[in-house]
């Protein structure tokens, strides 16, 4: 695919930066050959050379699991239960307690009083600034971790499921492997390779998310995917109506 | 459509404003604009006739006011002020001039290019915690440093200060905001 005699280097010189760091280096490797690498990338400090925020993250991992949640479990109230329309026994002379119906809460098999109803729903939106910080603060962790590979594209060039198990064995990259591209239309050898192997997945770059990152052990994100992020991320940080932006409704009620 | 004055009032109102109809008008090739005037079902104004001669059937696609759009299209991210670094502008804001290197520690400006010193008023009357967020490198050098010199300008009080290295800030009980800039002006940040 690439001229391997020419090495690939691509430096971008950020006008943003307000870091201590001017940019981050990483490689760029091919998914092509056996070749390791086959040059080198700038990353942006505010994006991926972020303290990580580990409250945040944690934010982030809870959001996206509780957000989406609905609770199917449901209990039957006083006039749901089955029976207990009659009055058991008179209310006075019998010399036993009065009741009305034999389902009231206070009696074994009676209604439940505030119990759970079905389809409860958990859903809450994170402020927009943290979403976003998220999103840094893993990448920047991943990257700080060594779990971070930058690939010039995800073109292969074979489309046997080995192949791709084989690569990632050789260059140990961890059993679940992340793919991420700029386009959601992927090349057709690695969509056939990975398709049988559960635990690599590919993703375009507008699906990235703090849970995605953390399950899978390494991120593999293609050179357009890098510069996507980045763009789009260093856009939020940088606007000027982000307090406005950031006014997300449905907050978390606590 | 009758124009009296007693008619007009039963006209049904049309929402939409002043419009142009093209109309073409028998097979002599001319282009007739006819003026709906539509202000509140009540047309005062005389329908109006526009004829457009035929050398201007041909459309022509201008760029040229494309400038006076741009102009209106509000920036991306808040442009950096022209001025040399230590510069002091006419408004009071101070151009950073320190680099990274200089001390064991850097504030770098926030987006909106000021420096990162916030004021927390909590619900309760003398609750203030004025913070410095963003700091990077040795925080606790410049918590130590920070200290002193409130200590020194506000003698005898005592400065209570943390240093949150996790979440790269340092927090100071009290209202310190105008010093604390000071300081950090004063190092060039």
């Amino acid at each position: 695919m690439l001229d391997s005699s020419v090495p690939l280097i691509l430096d971008e010189k950020f006008v943003n930066a307000r870091n201590v760091v001017a940019a981050r280096e990483a490689w760029v490797e091919t998914l092509d050959t056996n070749t390791s690498d086959v040059g080198m990338i700038t990353l942006h400090p505010d994006v991926f050379s972020v303290c990580p925020r580990m409250d945040i993250i944690h934010e982030n991992v809870v959001w996206q699991r509780k957000y989406k949640m609905v609770s199917k479990a449901h209990t039957k109230t006083k006039p749901e239960v089955r029976g207990g329309g009659r009055k058991p026994w008179p209310q006075k002379g019998t010399g036993r307690a009065r009741h009305s119906s034999i389902r009231s809460p206070l009696w074994v098999g009676g209604g439940v009083t505030h119990g759970p109803r079905a389809f409860t729903t958990q859903f809450y939106m994170l402020p927009l600034v943290t979403r976003i910080h998220g999103l840094t603060s893993t990448l920047s962790a991943k990257f700080a971790q060594d779990d971070l590979k930058i690939v010039e594209s995800l073109q292969m060039a074979s489309d046997e499921p080995g192949y791709i198990e084989k690569l990632c064995e050789n260059r140990e990259w961890g059993p679940s492997v992340l793919f991420v591209d700029d386009t959601d239309l992927m090349p057709r050898n690695i969509t056939i390779a990975t398709d049988t192997i559960q635990h690599m997945n590919l993703m375009p770059v507008y699906g990235l998310n703090v849970y995605s990152m953390l399950k899978h052990s390494t991120l593999v994100l293609t050179v357009g995917a890098v510069r996507r992020l980045e763009e789009r991320i260093l856009y939020h940080l940088n606007r000027p109506d982000l307090t406005k932006a950031n006014a997300t409704p449905f907050k978390k009620q606590n | 459509m009758s124009t009296s004055p007693i008619t007009a009032l039963f006209r049904p109102i049309n929402r939409m404003n002043r419009s142009l109809r093209l109309a073409r008008i028998g097979n002599y090739g001319r282009r007739t604009l006819t003026s709906t005037s539509t202000v509140q079902g009540i047309s005062k104004f005389p329908r109006l006739q526009h004829t457009i001669p035929e050398s201007y059937n041909e459309v022509e696609v201008s760029t040229a006011e494309w400038s006076f759009v741009e102009r209106l299209i509000p920036p991306k991210a808040i442009p950096k002020p022209k001025a040399n670094p230590g510069e002091v502008t006419p408004s009071g804001w101070v151009a950073p001039s320190a680099v990274p290197g200089d001390y064991p520690y850097f504030v770098p400006r926030s987006a909106s290019h000021m420096l990162p010193v916030y004021v927390k008023h909590e619900p309760i009357m003398s609750r203030f915690t004025t913070s410095v967020k963003k700091v990077e490198g040795d925080a606790f050098a410049l918590g130590e440093e920070l200290r002193q010199y409130l200590s020194e300008k506000f003698a005898p009080k005592h400065i209570n200060l943390r240093v949150h290295e996790p979440h790269r800030m340092i927090q100071i009980k009290g209202e310190y905001l105008l010093e604390v800039k000071e300081f950090l002006i004063s190092k060039g940040f």
